[in-house]
């Protein structure tokens, strides 16, 4: 149990030690390699949505200008292309051309998966991921057959890769924000004292058992005893509003990210919702990749002859 | 370590993407959202839009998000519902699901598309009864 305690530390000492390029490209490799199965283990529902009725079409997002679904065989030729060109993400193999198709093609099959009437929150954070990573240079190190790169050319300073981890650091926050925004906006005072998060545990396990689905065995017992939710509620408004500061400072980051962790299981403990991008902690690794905001300061982007060189998280 | 202007400018077009455009549109959309799931104050008391099937002995089954608008999504089959009451289709989609269900069951004989009333708080205290019935359309199941 101590050894496993001690693991974490000592990952983020390892990941602080590598050059931005490879941390941008550790970061391809985890977030592809998600998105990737997240598309192989969903491919049978995602196969089935071409089947539905006509009548159920509501294109969202990208697709808000189409009338009427797509035929069946363009989103099939599409999850293939997303599904081949994830394996080639993954790899880091002509990344400038799958980096861009993979990040697109995600975009087109989860927007056209949530364009049947039901928009999930789920997919909103990965697929920004996914987009920043595919067009960034992340393909510049970690890649498969390639142990001994050639040094480029022309010599890329640390700050071009680390925009891109920077970017999915603050997509990771504002999400947060955005929703701790709404609480205050739409639940106001009643949400700080928990009357409104006790309500929403009670109205989504019944909706879920009278539509027949899996609902939380916890459920009954919060709903019986919302002494607990007059903690979790305003903690969880709290937490979601400071999510910025998250980009500040390493200690602010370590606090925060283990508060909406917790959050998280709590969701899947009393609503049985599964956020599991978030749960596996993959939603937070840029905030662990980054550079703390109070560390840095604001410089033009030139390219530089030095070589990209490791900096230490602070 | 510096940070980039490129960092500053796709930071600031991403904070006005994923955060002030959806919040002053007040947007559910993909992927920038208001994200208002959970931040609704619903009440103890809630109108909740299913499904059902009827047996023969009058009895009440739950038919799962598979039967109702086959997926394996709850979200997605409430959605369904909701959406079919809003654009007056839940006579297609009462057939849609009695085809289903033929498929797989012989013990239903009729499908019911409600919207029920419920105080879901007394719901866990035992009350399980819904306050009102709004039924929006009826049919049977082939056989």
């Amino acid at each position: 149990m101590n050894c496993q305690i001690k693991a974490l530390p000592t990952a983020i000492t390892r990941i602080s030690r590598l050059t931005d390029q490879k941390r941008l490209a550790f970061l391809r490799i985890i977030i592809g390699s998600y998105a990737t199965l997240f598309c192989l283990v969903r491919l049978p529902h995602l196969w089935n949505t071409t089947s539905y009725p006509q009548h159920r079409w509501e294109g969202i997002g990208v697709l808000s200008w189409l009338q009427d679904a797509p035929s069946p065989w363009i989103f099939r030729s599409i999850l293939i292309i997303c599904l081949a060109s994830g394996i080639v993400f993954i790899s880091g193999r002509y990344f400038r051309i799958t980096g861009p198709v993979f990040a697109l093609a995600f975009l087109a099959i989860s927007t056209f998966r949530f364009s049947w009437g039901s928009v999930l929150h789920t997919e909103h954070l990965l697929v920004i991921h996914v987009l920043v990573i595919g067009f960034s240079a992340a393909g510049d190190a970690f890649v498969l057959g390639k142990q001994k790169r050639r040094r480029p050319t022309h010599v890329v300073q640390s700050r071009d890769y680390m925009w891109a981890i920077h970017i999915a650091a603050f997509a990771t926050v504002i999400g947060y924000f955005v929703s701790g925004v709404a609480k205050v906006r739409y639940g106001g005072w009643d949400w700080i004292t928990g009357d409104v998060l006790r309500n929403q545990i009670a109205f989504d396990n019944v909706r879920k058992i009278v539509l027949g689905d899996i609902h939380s065995p916890l459920a009954g017992w919060i709903v019986r005893n919302p002494l607990l939710l007059t903690v979790f509620a305003p903690v969880t408004v709290i937490l979601e509003l400071a999510a910025p500061l998250a980009l500040l400072h390493r200690g602010m980051r370590n606090v925060w990210v283990a508060g909406v962790w917790l959050f998280h299981v709590g969701v899947l403990a009393f609503m049985a919702i599964l956020f599991p991008y978030q749960l596996l902690a993959i939603a937070y690794l840029p905030l662990f990749m980054m550079t703390p905001l109070l560390s840095i300061r604001l410089t033009r982007s030139e390219p530089s002859h030095l070589p990209a060189q490791p900096h230490q998280l602070h | 370590m510096r940070i980039s202007k490129r960092t500053v400018v796709v930071g600031s077009l991403l904070v006005i993407f994923l955060g002030v455009f959806p919040m002053v549109a007040e947007r559910d959309s993909y992927p920038h959202s208001h994200l208002p799931m959970f931040s609704i104050n619903r009440g103890e008391i809630a109108r909740i839009d299913t499904a059902i099937g009827i047996t023969e002995e009058n009895t009440v089954i739950r038919l799962g998000p598979r039967l109702i608008a086959n997926t394996d999504e709850v979200v997605m089959a409430k959605d369904a519902i909701v959406n079919a009451i809003r654009r007056k289709t839940t006579q297609q989609l009462c057939r849609e699901i009695a085809e289903r269900v033929s498929i797989t069951r012989d013990d239903l004989r009729e499908i019911q598309i409600n919207t029920d009333l419920y105080n879901t708080v007394e719901w866990f205290k035992g009350n399980r009864n819904p306050i009102q019935i709004e039924r929006h359309a009826t049919c049977e199941v082939g056989k």
